[in-house]
């Protein structure tokens, strides 16, 4: 065939030397934008006097612009406001310090963050009231209410919308390579410029992609049944 | 006039039909009773092939449809003869009443937008909603649904009429309202074959009634006969059993 | 890096952003209606079950929804014209912007399939067996009763589409084809102005996805005024 396997295999394993940093910018801008989004639909959701409408205005602002401006919004922006800081402090050029690693994983936080707290919002609302009275019956504060009833529902009830970020996060992380930093796509443009081999390579870490798409697709779906177990109730 | 012979259906390992024989004369009200799991329903959803019989034989009129041979052809020329009432009334939900009255007329008629809608306004205020053209079903009450169900259906000036359990779904208030329509369309010769719960009022407006059970028919004749002194024992118990309707039949001649 | 940084720079650079608007919008709306035709297309194999076509529909649905669409894209842009020419083909003289509305299309299109799956699946049953009482065609059924009302279901769906064809657009300029950000990148290399470019180029992308959540908003509305609970809802939060 006019598709050489044993290339597409070889740059498959090559490609495959990547997966651990895709994986750490996946995870760690989702948990951290899981953080923001819990943050931010909190004060969304009790209307907090100026952060509400400022909260509301970075989630509609990352959700309609791509991410890659939210990545060179940073990687370009985000030293200016650093130096201009720390001129304040006699430190200048603080910003070179910063690896580029660090403002991938910034802007990609602050894109979690915002379709994350879109999916905690729906996710909260969806607990019936009832729930958060009982919580108060019985003497629970605010936050305990929070933390230990309405939020573990929230996040369970949101998990398949959870498992579509964490899929838009890995997608996401292909943008990587417009800072240098070298992930599964980085790889792939590396092996294939080396070879000529372009077809091969981006089949590899298409698949790649593919794979982990589908594997956290299956995890999602296994948690939530097992979770459902739990709250179908009932004795059997 | 619409003659059924020899009509099997089964599903799967179970057969729900187990040969019927019927026959309704052009004009007449035939009222189909009996207990859940009949196969009344099932048999009303073979005469307009929404189910396809195993074997058996649809006559209206002077045409024949073989249920096992038919073509699809066959089964669309058949259709046009009929006209079906749901339990849920199937409005087409994106469409005004009037529109859903209209939507056969130009699309499988083939008429014209001006003639079907005057067809369509006359249908509908002949059940009583003609105030009501321009609603979609979604701000409709369940009885003015199934009334423009029932416009919907006489539009098309079918020879057979068929009713599925018309007000099953309805809210009990709602009821009334629906059954003074079906005796309304009863009253002016179409040929019908209702299967309802609706005791007395099958009583009422059925001119023969016959009553299922378990995929046969166990019992047929003149309404009056068959209420006053059914024969069969089966019959005997289901209408002793559903018997409120001696007391509203009783209750209705006083009145 | 760069200067410092200038206000002023930033409405200079809209204006030129703004000349390459149109060849943005028209990669948004060329790939979105190519998308809804595959879509439609790769959903009826699987909406009427058909044998062996259904799978190949559905596995072409899942690498599309499952692989980052810069992927699609480099993988369509250098490796088709790859395997094309190792077959005879030579796709040399094919502009960069065919590569990548068809990527695009092929993206959009496995998001449309399962859009209009799950619209027909939301009309119910009995309303197509009262269109066949009436003495309706299946297909008459499926194109006067079911569609209109799956596309008016679908519609926040596919107006995340739109605005997610918009957001993708920006990655066109890897592969050569110059829109606004290609053009924003450049001139931030020019005048070494990046932030104040990148700036612009986000108040234009914000301005034109707000607008575009607004007119389907309302086209919502009218398409759902027969569902008067469902309609301005919407899809988005």
């Amino acid at each position: 065939m006019s598709f050489d396997l044993e290339f597409a295999v070889r740059a498959l394993f090559l490609i495959a030397s990547a997966l651990p940093t895709t994986f750490m910018l996946t995870l760690v801008s989702t948990v951290c934008g899981l953080v923001i989004g819990i943050a931010v639909a909190l004060i969304r959701l009790n209307n907090v006097r100026v952060l509400s409408p400022l909260a509301a205005f970075y989630v509609s602002f990352i959700r309609g612009t791509p991410v890659l401006m939210h990545l060179f919004l940073v990687y370009f922006g985000l030293p200016v406001l650093i130096d201009e800081a720390g001129s304040w402090f006699g430190a200048a050029n603080l910003s070179v310090r910063i690896p580029l690693v660090g403002f991938v994983l910034t802007a990609f936080s602050l894109t979690a963050g915002a379709y994350l707290s879109e999916v905690v919002r729906s996710g909260i609302s969806a607990v019936d009231r009832g729930q958060l009275e009982a919580a108060y019956a019985v003497g629970m504060t605010r936050g305990q209410a929070y933390r230990r009833v309405v939020l573990p529902q929230a996040l369970a009830a949101s998990l398949p919308n959870l498992a579509n970020i964490v899929v838009g996060m890995l997608h996401g992380s292909t943008l990587a390579f417009t800072l240098t930093v070298v992930e599964i796509f980085g790889k792939a443009q590396l092996v294939a410029a080396q070879g000529w081999n372009y077809l091969e390579s981006f089949a590899a870490a298409a698949l790649l992609y593919w794979g982990l798409t589908v594997l956290i697709e299956h995890l999602a779906a296994r948690l939530e049944r097992r979770i459902n177990r739990f709250a179908k109730g009932g004795v059997a | 006039m619409i003659r059924l012979s020899g009509i099997r259906k089964r599903f799967g390992a179970n057969e729900v039909l187990k040969g019927i024989d019927l026959e309704v004369s052009t004009g007449e009200v035939m009222a189909i009773l009996g207990p859940s799991g009949s196969g009344k329903s099932t048999l009303l959803r073979c005469i307009n092939v929404l189910e396809r019989a195993d074997e058996g034989v649809v006559q209206i009129g002077e045409h024949a449809l073989d249920l096992r041979k038919a073509s699809r052809a066959d089964i669309l020329a058949h259709r046009r003869r009929t006209g079906m009432v749901f339990q849920h009334y199937n409005l087409f939900r994106h469409m005004t009443a009037l529109q859903n009255v209209m939507e056969a007329l130009v699309t499988v008629r083939g008429m014209s937008k001006s003639a079907a809608r005057e067809k369509s306004v006359r249908a509908l205020e002949q059940v009583g909603l003609g105030h009501k053209l321009d609603e979609y079903p979604a701000r409709l009450s369940g009885g003015q649904q199934q009334r423009v169900g029932i416009a919907r259906a006489i539009a098309l000036d079918p020879e057979v009429l068929l009713l599925d359990e018309p007000t099953s779904s309805l809210d009990p208030e709602l009821v009334s309202e629906v059954l003074d329509t079906i005796r309304a369309i009863a009253g002016q010769g179409i040929t019908m074959l209702i299967v309802t719960h609706e005791l007395a009022f099958a009583r009422e407006v059925a001119d023969r009634t016959v009553f299922m059970e378990n995929g046969v028919i166990v019992e047929q004749g003149r309404s009056a006969d068959l209420f006053e002194r059914p024969g069969s024992e089966r019959a005997r118990q289901f209408l002793r059993h559903h018997g409120g309707y001696r007391r509203l039949a009783s209750r209705q001649s006083i009145l | 890096m760069g200067r410092r940084f200038d206000a002023a720079y930033v409405f200079d650079f809209l204006l030129r952003l703004l000349e390459y608007f149109q060849i943005t919008m028209f990669i948004v709306a060329a790939s979105f209606l190519l998308g809804m035709l595959v879509g439609f297309l790769v959903a009826l194999p699987r909406l009427y079950r058909i044998p062996v076509l259904d799978r190949c529909c559905a596995v072409y649905v899942s690498f599309f929804r499952g692989t980052p669409i810069l992927a699609q894209l480099f993988l369509i842009y250098f490796g088709l014209p790859e395997w094309a020419g190792r077959i005879g083909l030579d796709l040399s003289r094919v502009p960069a912007l065919a590569f990548v509305i068809l990527t695009y299309a092929l993206n959009t299109g496995a998001f449309v399939s399962e859009a209009i799956r799950a619209g027909v699946g939301s009309v119910d049953r009995g309303q197509v067996e009262a269109a066949y009482a009436v003495g309706m065609t299946a297909r008459q059924a499926f194109v006067r009763i079911v569609l209109p009302q799956a596309l008016a279901v679908s519609l926040p769906v596919l107006a995340n589409l739109v605005i997610g064809g918009l957001k993708d657009s920006s990655l066109a300029f890897t592969v050569g084809v110059m829109e606004m950000t290609g053009r924003a990148r450049t001139l931030g290399v020019a005048t070494q102005h990046f932030i104040e470019a990148y700036i612009a180029l986000s108040v234009i992308y914000y301005a034109v996805s707000l607008a575009l959540e607004r007119g389907f908003r309302l086209l919502e509305r009218r398409m759902l005024r027969h569902e008067p609970s469902l309609a301005g809802k919407g899809g988005r939060g």
